[in-house]
């Protein structure tokens, strides 16, 4: 007796698709998985100039998080997942509420919010190079306009260029993150502002006790888009301080590129890519995990 | 998998060259006096029945990016631009690179090339770099005006009197050093003063033996002194400033003086300034002996390309591209035999203590890059952030037995 | 006795856009009042301009004898049941309910009694401590009006509250409101689309055109003596039969030359001219044997027969209209059968033919 598709296994059931969708995942394994893999494989090699296959154990691990360089560039990182990211989340929060709140021009204002997003973070980080440039920018500016005493030189101080950095990106990141939380927003029953209204609610305690929470995925997802960004980020650093003053304003993309091309230095490159690699999952894993385990836990309506 | 694309544009390249004698060429020369040296190579090149595709990238560090890449995808041009050192050694001993032995020896170069460039020049043993001009690295540039006007009429020939003038200048309002922080050049900043301390032998010795004595020297210590001196007479703002922006300080009369290389004379010229007229050009205080990189070309073993990249070899030597080309870019000529009366007086210097044998390479041609790397940063973070000079001394033999 | 809720010449435009001009309603205390209408008639429009979430262009709003015209909502007194229940998705059940009282400052043993004592009336004890997502749609509803009620309001607005469920959930719920309203005794406006929860809920049916109170009656007076054409045609399923005619003399002639006599139809003095005759599906009767005193007769022709279990609609041919009239049980007849009709003049409707009102 045959069994009809209908009647079989129901991963059985969608095997045309799964056979049509087959090169596209063996295009996405061989590309996602095998250069991950093979960058892994090879920060445990000798690999200078060009990948060879001489196996060095963790050496270049151990001489990494020895290096001042690299470990600047990690606690920079961390610097500006607070600093950045936080900010973009609140900037951003502000902006889309504000949006929200039906005000003229929204599309006008939408545009400019964006803008920067459409730059380039060359373009960026130039630009933020010059206003923060003591001689230049906003410090020459404001002690023309008479205030002579202004000091804005953050750019130039190991403790504060990290910051300065930060508000660079922020000033391109809030927009995005504005977007999505705008999207968010706008994705929120009308009629919950109302009931919230017929009760007395007061806007401020709305916001936080219901809108905030509904707006959790949108926020995971700028929040994780964000620290992504942190992770790539390399030409904003490049054009804005080039790392500098000293290794200051150093972060592992950087740390990464310039050991991969410029030092030739293909083992330490990739030793520094795989503990990025990691570091990336010791984030997202735990949100994907989180997230399956909550939808596997919800029951139908 | 892996091999099947490289292999075919390989051959697609192949043929290609072979019908038209084109050989392309991977250089980083886009700005002004660059290009016009340049064309001076690829006529000579055209005169020889061989064409010049130029592969073109600004920035030296893009450029070895977009080469290196290639060269990992198996398609790598026929020549390749390089500073002389270390650089291609990988790729030497990987037996990628074609030696140039016969256009070596065709151009007659061997004996005006002095002994330092000469042995730069090899890789195991064997020449690879074809050299065409050497950049004198560490000058001093002044502003004439300045000068006059604090009362000096030349470079003091010590620090101790360098200072006295710095001093000087800062108290006639001008800013003494135009200074910028990127990287490269605070680092050459600081080996212009470590090498007229230490001398061409003992610096030289130094980089390739990672010497710890001379690391451990009274006289290294003393240069890093003399570097941390200098925050007290650099203007603001100079992290992150442009070299350029820097020499245009000097330029406009606002600040004195520049260490810099010889590539800061396209700024002067650019700005209608003549040398030891406008501003001057000397060799930093102490020892004498002047930093220099070379460059040069190598060229990447390929199918049948062979003819070509001798051709452009022996071009590169030539004593009159070399005038020609070097006249244009504001360097001067490997070769000692080429007529240097057209030049300026900066590159007249230049050739003679070049004659003389009182250079040394910069650190580039010496250390391979990672420990190149580790020393500028070392160098970068203690400008940034200056801690105790003997602490840095130790920091520094670290960085350079990484 | 004072109406609990008044609303008085209250116009309401969005810009430019007029959507509710000058309009008048009274309710009563205890009164359930149901706002009917087709989609973009301004009911849920007006029953927001009640709620003080949208402003009114002109007019004044009173309830329980306080002008709330600019009040703000949560002044008002009222409560309000949306049609996508709006609960705070993130809150349990019980939060839901006492997040109101919580941030109005209630204390603590207050909130609880109230909660608790809510929760008995809706049956929702065993839901307290669910979120919304886990509840079903019935029970979300539940809990909307649950929100509503621990606020002690004196009147409930709800708008559409049962069109986002499925038939049966809607028949039951509506029972569920019904008894509500019977126990709390308290007044209700009610928003909605559908007119079987209008005559099955209201005290009152409002019905509503463009804006403009079109009726505002008993279900029995809207479904028996409809005001105009338009509530004769919205109000009913299927529809009221409409046959055209000239009257003149208290007779009506048919497009067919049929010609009813209006006996018991209180018919205004001298009208005459163009009119429409109304009759219910279920006015219209078969009969075997001698006319019956009063009754009026029309030919007909059997066109289909829908038969819905406890009855049989029949649809058929009069005068050139296509009619239906209704059986109990099963009472299909052969298609092209011909037969008479007959129906009382004195219950049909008469409107007339150039305004639409009825005569």
């Amino acid at each position: 007796m045959k069994t009809s598709p209908r009647n079989g296994p129901p991963r059985f059931r969608h095997w045309p698709a799964a056979l049509a969708l087959s090169p596209v995942w063996a295009i996405a394994l061989l590309l996602f998985v095998g250069t991950a893999g093979y960058t892994v494989y090879l920060s445990f090699t000798a690999s200078r100039m060009m990948p060879v296959n001489e196996f060095v154990g963790f050496e270049h691990y151990i001489k990494l998080f020895g290096t001042r360089r690299w470990n600047t560039s990690l606690a920079n990182m961390g610097i500006l997942c607070v600093t950045y990211v936080l900010g973009c989340l609140v900037l951003g929060f502000l902006l889309a509420a504000a949006l929200d709140r039906k005000v003229r021009f929204e599309n006008t204002l939408r545009t400019i919010f964006l803008y920067p997003q459409a730059v380039s973070f060359v373009v960026t980080g130039l630009v933020w190079q010059w206003l923060m440039n003591p001689g230049l920018g906003i410090q020459a500016a404001v002690q023309g306009w008479g205030w002579e005493s202004f000091t804005f030189d953050w750019t130039q101080h190991r403790g504060t260029a990290i910051y300065a950095v930060a508000i660079a990106g922020l000033w391109q990141g809030a927009g995005l993150t504005m977007i999505l939380l705008l999207a968010g927003l706008r994705g929120i029953d009308h009629s919950l502002w109302q009931a919230a209204r017929v009760e007395g609610i007061p806007l401020w305690r709305t916001y936080v006790s219901v809108i905030l929470p509904e707006l959790t995925p949108a926020i995971a997802t700028a929040a994780t888009l964000l620290f992504m960004g942190i992770v790539r980020t390399y030409d904003l650093i490049v054009a804005m301080t080039n790392g500098g003053p000293g290794s200051a304003t150093e972060l592992p993309a950087k740390f990464i590129m310039d050991n991969l091309f410029d030092r030739m230095n293909i083992g330490a490159a990739t030793a520094g890519a795989s503990v990025m690699l990691i570091s990336v999952m010791a984030v997202i894993v735990p949100v994907l995990y989180i997230r399956a385990l909550r939808k596997g836990g919800r029951k139908p309506v | 998998m892996k091999p099947f694309l490289p292999t075919t544009l390989a051959l697609l390249l192949a043929s290609g060259s072979a019908f038209a004698q084109e050989i392309e060429v991977s250089n980083s020369w886009v700005s002004g006096g660059e290009v016009a040296g340049k064309q001076v190579v690829i006529d000579a090149l055209k005169a020889r029945g061989y064409d010049w595709v130029d592969f073109s990238i600004a920035g030296y560090e893009n450029e070895q990016a977009a080469f290196m890449a290639r060269v990992q995808a198996g398609d790598p041009p026929g020549a390749k631009m390089y500073i002389i050192g270390p650089a291609a050694a990988e790729l030497a001993e990987m037996d990628m690179l074609v030696p140039i032995e016969e256009p070596l020896a065709a151009s007659g170069a061997a004996g005006a090339i002095p002994a330092m460039v000469a042995e730069k020049m090899q890789l195991s043993g064997k020449p690879y770099y074809a050299p065409i001009s050497v950049h004198g690295e560490s000058w001093v540039f002044y502003s004439k005006p300045v000068m006059a006007e604090i009362g000096y009429d030349e470079m003091p020939s010590d620090w101790d009197g360098f200072f006295a003038m710095l001093d000087a200048a800062k108290e006639a309002g001008y800013i003494p050093v135009a200074f910028s922080g990127q990287a490269w050049q605070t680092n050459k900043v600081f080996n212009q003063i470590l090498l007229s301390l230490l001398g061409r032998e003992a610096y030289s010795a130094m980089l390739s033996e990672a010497d710890e004595e001379i690391v451990m020297s009274d006289a290294f210590l003393q240069a890093v002194d003399i570097f941390d001196r200098l925050h007290g007479y650099v203007g603001e703002g100079t992290a992150g400033m442009n070299w350029n922006d820097a020499t245009a300080q000097v330029i406009r009369d606002e600040a004195l003086l520049q260490f810099q290389g010889d590539w800061a004379k396209g700024e002067f010229l650019a700005a209608d300034e003549a040398a030891g007229e406008d501003y001057g050009c000397a060799v930093n205080p102490g020892m004498g002996d002047m930093l220099v990189v070379v460059d040069s070309f190598a060229f990447p073993r390929k199918e049948g390309l062979q003819d070509a990249q001798y051709a452009l070899a022996e071009v590169l030597l030539d004593p009159e591209v070399q005038r020609q080309f070097n006249l244009l870019k504001g360097s001067f000529p490997v070769r000692t035999d080429v007529d240097m009366s057209a030049f300026d007086i900066c590159a007249q210097i230049g050739s003679q203590k070049m004659a003389e044998g009182a250079i040394a390479a910069d650190m580039n041609l010496v250390l391979d890059r990672v420990v190149n790397g580790q020393i500028v940063d070392l160098i970068n973070e203690f400008w940034a952030a200056p801690y105790d000079h003997e602490d840095f001394r130790a920091d520094y033999l670290d960085a350079l037995t990484y | 006795m004072d109406p609990i809720l008044d609303i008085r010449n209250a116009s309401i435009a969005y810009g430019q856009t007029v959507v509710v001009p000058e309009l008048d309603l009274s309710v009563a205390p205890g009164e359930f009042i149901v706002l009917l209408g087709p989609s973009g008639c301004g009911k849920s429009t007006l029953l927001s301009a009640i709620a003080g979430l949208t402003d009114l262009a002109g007019g004044q709003i009173w309830i329980r004898g306080q002008n709330v015209t600019w009040a703000e909502p949560k002044d008002r007194g009222i409560g309000m049941v949306f049609q996508s229940y709006a609960l705070y998705p993130r809150m349990t059940v019980e939060q839901n309910l006492s997040f109101g009282l919580k941030v109005g400052g209630t204390d603590k043993a207050t909130i609880r009694r109230k909660v608790a004592e809510t929760a008995g009336i809706l049956q929702l004890e065993p839901l307290l401590k669910r979120r919304p997502a886990d509840l079903s749609g019935g029970q979300r509803q539940r809990v909307a009006i649950g929100r509503a009620l621990v606020r002690d309001v004196d009147v409930f607005l709800f708008d559409e509250p049962l069109s986002n469920l499925d038939a049966k959930l809607r028949g039951e719920l509506r029972i569920e409101i019904k008894r509500l309203h019977e126990e709390l005794q308290r007044t209700m406006v009610y928003v909605t689309h559908d007119q079987v929860e209008a005559m099955t809920l209201a005290d009152r049916i409002v019905v509503m055109k463009d804006g403009h109170i079109q009726q505002v009656g008993t279900p029995a007076e809207v479904y028996g003596s409809p005001a105009n054409l338009f509530v004769a045609g919205f109000v009913g399923s299927p529809p009221m039969n409409l046959l055209a005619g000239q009257l003149s003399g208290g007779e009506l002639a048919l497009g067919d030359g049929t010609r009813v006599t209006m006996t018991g139809y209180p018919l205004p003095e001298g009208a005459a001219g163009a009119a429409i005759l109304g009759l219910r599906p279920e006015q219209l009767f078969p009969l075997e044997g001698a006319l019956p005193e009063g009754a009026c007769r029309l030919d007909a022709r059997i066109d289909m027969a829908e038969e819905l279990g406890p009855s049989t609609v029949l649809w058929c041919d009069i005068a050139g209209t296509r009619c239906c009239y209704s059986v109990p049980g099963r009472g299909a007849q052969a298609h092209g059968a011909e037969l008479p009709l007959f129906f009382y003049p004195g219950a049909a409707s008469l409107f007339d033919a150039q305004t639409g009102q009825r005569l």
